[in-house]
Parts: C-alpha cells; sequence; structure tokens
C-alpha cells in the first residue's frame, strides 16, 4: 500500500455541505450506539463492586486491574480449548473443501455432477432441524467432550458453501496452466499441492478467517455436546460466568471483555483482510 | 419408433449426466478402463473427504430428522413408531400455541427492523470520502468479530432488578424500577431493544456489495436530472438493491421463524410464556431442565420449522420481484 499524506493540501480540501453532516451524524449515532455495550464493557471491566454499583456509565478510578488477572485465570482454559477446536476445524475444513473445489472444477470423472448438486442442495436449506439429531448421532458416535464433535460437524457442514466457492475460483483460472503441468508428467496431488493450493490462497486466508471466527462464537452447538466444563469453548465458558463470579462483577465482565480480545486484536493487526473476508462470507446464501 | 428415439436420447443425457462424458465419447462406446482412469479415480478420492463428511455430519441428521419425526423416544429407550402423534401433541399443545405469538411478535419486529439496515447502508454508500466511508466500515464491522453473546450477556447484566445499572439510574432519577428480565408482558421488548441501533453489519455488507456494482454512470445521470435525496432512494438506490433485499428478507424470516438462541441466553423460568419461541420449545423438549428428553416431539417440531421456514423463502423469493 501506498503511502498517502494525511492532511491533503488546502485547495483541494473538500467543502463541507449541510448533507455531509447530516449523513455523518447519522454514522456516528449508530456507531456509538453499536458500540455503547463495548464500552461500559471496557470501562466495567475495571471497577470494584461500589464503582459498579454507583458509577456505572463513566470511567472510574482507581483502575481495578486485577479483575482480568482473576479472570484469566477461570477464561485460560477456554481460550486454549477454542484454539485448539478452531485450528483443527480450520484446517481440516479448508484441505477438505479446497482438493474437493479443485476436482470438481478441473478433473473428470463420473458422478461428478450429480455428487456436486447433492453438495449444493444443501446450501438452500433450512439447518433448524439438525440440531438435535446432530446431538444424538453425535452421542452414538460417541464424540461428545471431544475435539471430534466441533470439527467433524464443521467440516461436514461447511462443504456446501465453500466447495463452491473454492470451485468457481478454480474455474476462474486459465485452465491451460493445470493441463501444462500435466503434460510435463506431474501427478494430480502433485498438481493440486504445487500449482492449484498457491492459487487458492486468497480464498484459503478469507474461508480461514470466516471458520475461525464461526468456531469462536458458535455458541448452542457447544453448549449441548461440550457439557464437561474442562472442555468447555470461550462462549459457554462466559455464559456460565454469572454463576461462577457471584456477586463479583467486574470479574465477570472482564471475563466478557477478555472473550472478546482477541478477535478484536487480531482484527486490528490485520484490518484489510478481515474486511475482505467478512465481506465474502456475508454474501453466503 | 420415436418413442424408443426419444426414451434413448433421455437415457443417453443421463449417462451422459451420470458417467460425466461428452457426446463424441459416449457415441464411441464407454470405455470403462479408461472412464475409471487415473484421473477419475484421483477426482474421487479428491471430492471423498468433503463429500461424505457432509453426508455423515449434515445430511443423515436432517434425514434422521425426517424420519423419526414418526417415533416417540427418550434418553434410554428404543424409539416407537407412533404415526403422526407427535404432530398432534404439538398441535394441540398450549404451550406451543403460545409460542406462535411469540414468534410472530419476533417475526413482525425483525422485518420492520430490516429498515434501519437499508437506510444506513445507502447513507454510507452516499458518504464522500473514500476513508471516511472505510472508517464507518470498519467500525460497523466489529460487530461481526465479536461474539453476539458478550453483547447479550452486558445487556442483561446492565438490565438487572437489583444491580442492573439502568435501574439504579431510573431510581436515582425518581422512577421505580423496571422488571426487564423478569416480566413475561415486557421480555420480548427487551430481547427487540437491546439490538439497538438495529443494524445487522452482515447485511449491511450484502446492500453495500449491491450499491457498489452498480456503474458510476447511474449516479451521474440522477445528478444531472436534479433528483432529489429522498427519490434518489425509492426509484434508484432501493429498486437496484432489491436482490440483496431478497437475499436479507429470506435470511429475516429463515432465522425469525427457527429463532431461539438468544430467547435461550435471555430465559428465566419467570418469563417463560413470554419468551417460549416454537425454536426454544424444540430446544428445551430435547435439553430439558429437569425430566427425560422427548425427543420424538423435537423432531417433529423441528421437522415443522424446518417446513415453514423453507415455504416462507421460496415464496418469498418468488414473489418479491428482481430488478432484473
Amino acid at each position: 500500500m501506498a503511502a498517502k499524506p494525511d492532511v491533503l493540501p488546502l485547495h483541494r480540501r473538500i467543502r463541507v455541505r449541510p448533507s455531509d453532516l447530516v449523513k455523518n451524524g447519522y454514522m456516528v449515532l449508530v456507531v456509538v450506539l453499536m458500540l455503547f455495550p463495548l464500552y461500559l464493557m471496557l470501562i466495567g471491566s475495571l471497577k470494584n463492586l461500589d464503582q459498579i454499583l454507583d458509577r456505572f456509565f463513566v470511567p472510574t478510578l482507581p483502575l481495578k486491574w486485577s479483575n482480568y488477572a482473576k479472570a484469566f485465570g477461570y477464561i485460560a482454559p477456554y481460550y486454549l480449548n477454542t484454539a485448539y477446536y478452531a485450528v483443527l476445524s480450520c484446517v481440516a475444513t479448508v484441505l477438505t473443501s479446497a482438493v474437493a473445489g479443485y476436482a470438481f472444477a478441473i478433473l473428470r470423472f463420473p458422478g461428478r455432477r450429480i455428487l456436486y448438486m447433492i453438495l449444493f442442495a444443501k446450501m438452500f436449506l433450512p439447518g433448524v432441524m439438525s440440531l438435535v439429531p446432530s446431538f444424538l448421532l453425535a452421542t452414538r458416535l460417541g464424540i461428545l467432550n471431544s475435539s471430534l464433535v466441533i470439527v467433524l460437524f464443521c467440516v461436514g457442514t461447511s462443504q456446501p458453501f465453500w466447495v463452491f466457492v473454492m470451485r468457481t475460483f478454480v474455474e476462474q483460472q486459465p485452465r491451460d496452466l493445470f493441463e501444462s503441468m500435466r503434460i510435463d508428467g506431474a501427478g494430480e496431488f502433485q498438481i493440486f499441492l504445487r500449482l492449484a493450493f498457491p492459487l487458492l490462497r486468497p480464498i484459503v486466508s478469507l474461508m480461514s478467517l470466516n471458520v475461525i471466527l464461526f468456531i469462536w462464537n458458535d455458541f448452542i452447538w457447544p453448549l449441548v455436546t461440550l457439557t464437561d466444563p474442562a472442555k468447555r469453548t470461550i462462549t459457554v465458558g462466559i455464559y456460565k460466568l454469572s454463576t461462577a463470579a457471584g456477586l463479583d462483577y467486574g470479574m465477570m465482565i472482564a471475563g466478557y471483555a477478555l472473550a472478546a480480545l482477541p478477535l478484536l486484536v487480531a482484527f486490528f493487526l490485520s484490518m484489510k483482510q478481515f474486511m475482505a473476508g467478512l465481506t465474502a462470507g456475508a454474501i453466503k446464501i | 419408433m420415436a418413442r424408443k428415439i426419444a426414451s434413448e436420447a433421455i437415457r443417453d443425457k443421463a449417462l451422459r449426466m451420470i458417467l460425466d462424458i461428452d457426446a463424441d465419447t459416449l457415441a464411441k462406446g464407454i470405455q470403462w478402463r479408461r472412464l475409471f482412469g487415473y484421473s477419475a479415480l484421483m477426482g474421487l478420492l479428491f471430492i471423498l473427504p468433503a463429500f461424505l463428511s457432509n453426508i455423515v455430519f449434515d445430511w443423515i441428521p436432517m434425514l434422521d430428522g425426517i424420519a423419526k419425526s414418526f417415533f416417540q423416544w427418550s434418553r434410554y429407550t428404543t424409539p416407537v413408531f407412533v404415526g403422526l402423534e407427535n404432530f398432534r401433541l404439538i398441535l394441540t399443545d398450549p404451550e406451543f400455541h403460545a409460542s406462535l405469538g411469540n414468534m410472530a411478535f419476533f417475526l413482525a419486529a425483525n422485518l420492520v427492523l430490516m429498515l434501519p439496515t437499508i437506510l444506513c447502508s445507502v447513507i454510507l454508500f452516499r458518504i464522500r470520502g473514500k476513508r471516511t466511508r472505510f472508517v464507518y466500515r470498519v467500525l460497523l464491522c466489529l460487530q461481526m468479530v465479536i461474539p453476539g453473546l458478550v453483547f447479550t450477556l452486558m445487556w442483561i447484566f446492565v438490565l438487572g432488578y437489583d444491580f442492573g445499572a439502568i435501574n439504579h439510574l431510573l431510581e436515582r432519577l425518581g422512577f421505580s424500577r423496571v422488571m426487564f428480565l423478569g416480566d413475561p408482558a415486557l421480555i420480548k421488548w427487551t430481547i427487540v431493544l437491546t439490538g439497538i441501533p438495529f443494524v445487522s453489519a452482515n447485511s449491511a455488507l450484502i446492500y453495500l456489495g449491491g450499491l457498489n456494482g452498480i456503474g458510476e454512470s447511474v449516479w451521474e445521470a440522477a445528478t444531472l436530472d436534479g433528483v432529489g435525496p429522498v427519490r434518489r432512494f425509492t426509484r434508484l438506490e432501493f429498486p437496484l438493491i432489491i436482490g440483496q433485499f431478497k437475499l436479507n428478507l429470506i435470511g429475516v424470516l429463515g432465522a425469525s421463524i427457527t429463532a431461539y438462541g438468544q430467547q435461550l441466553v435471555f430465559y428465566n423460568g419467570s418469563v417463560h410464556r413470554g419468551i417460549m419461541t416454537p425454536g426454544l420449545l424444540m430446544y428445551f423438549k430435547a435439553f430439558p431442565n429437569t425430566g427425560a428428553p422427548e425427543y420424538g416431539y423435537a423432531y417433529a417440531l423441528g421437522l415443522l420449522l424446518f417446513v415453514v421456514a423453507l415455504t416462507v423463502s421460496l415464496l418469498a423469493m418468488k414473489f418479491v420481484k428482481s430488478a432484473e
């Protein structure tokens, strides 16, 4: 990205019209209202009980940093669990859908179109009915309270959309690339690994982001399948936090803040990729 | 004779479809060895993990959800076929009737509250200055990065009766405390109002994608013709993003009909009747706080919700006219 001067030269500065004020005023209002709970969370996480009860809406001194230390002690195992589930889900989902999207786009094999249609059709069907049957399937497979119950169902249910995205992307690449490598005698797996997968990198990164966000923010599925407190994800952890915290509200709010923190930090560190990933994810059918 | 040719054509087409070959190859006769050659086998191998995982963890639960809706069983009992008994139980259950009213409330509220997002997207689109727009977009997207549960839990804490900051403030200003979370008549409004400012970042990104895809010439022509800000919205912007509106509408319809996640977080015993939606009823039948689960009831209710959500979204797709 080329560096741009922060301040435009005077003659190029845009004249402010009244309509600009209205539009910007509206947007500022929307953003302020939207982020208000976050503001309360940030200041509330540094208060002691008296400050929370008496002066909740304004920042207060002294800052009680020990809330974070206490909350972290409680949250840390859930951090590790969730990161572990998210990374496993991400790697497994990305690999399976990338390799399948490549095959559907480039290779020809019996059943290609029918198998693709079976995958594709699932994208348009509401998912509400699957919760209870999925839970009973997981019970029967004996994978409740293990990382598999998160990873396998994430892999399975993510395929329709992401295979579709991968296939579309591979189809947009020049076919000759793949042909020439094939003529050179490269095996299919080599072509995928050395040519297709590097080409797919932009899609892979935005898909990884979406899968990780999904696992990090998911609530109901881990709530019902990970009943062992030691296996909980971060969302389930903070949902149960109020019972563990009792009257220690500062620690409870610090726990909420800690749940939001890693993704916020990641967001501000790689804003461009995040925005691209979120925009692509939003177009999900 | 003609019929024979027609049936052969259909057979050929089906064969080409199933075997993934073109007409020439088929005319020369099927060579099975070549059909299942190296690259075809690799293709099948490549799609196997994706396909198999989708069948086992996505299709099978759904099909199981349909088939076992006609059975009754609990945690330690085997399923017994009961015909339509589950559906009869649901349709005569007063709890289900009450839940329909709550569902209708959330559906209506969510439909009306699609408007702020449209308004916000259009205004954001009209703001001059690429960097300013980017900053607003980034701030809106924060909503998608932070778990929704964090917002909800924060609201629950702020709205609490005894220790909630808002009630504290109300009392200090001379008002009486309000049972935002404990009054069954109020809880629906509480849940809806915690969505303030009612802008869904996800939907806004979809609208903005649509607006950004429209050629610059359209806006230039409108400016030259002296189209005012309101008419620009009703005549140009909204009609041009009707496709995106349809997409979001289908999302809102499906989500409102089947909703239960947020209700579950707000749930407590005292607001039971005011918060119960069909989706939440399904959840509690399968994962009850006390007592044995009634899986048959939950399956059948899931199937009902599935059918209704699918029908409504198909109808919306059909009857909302696109700009094309």
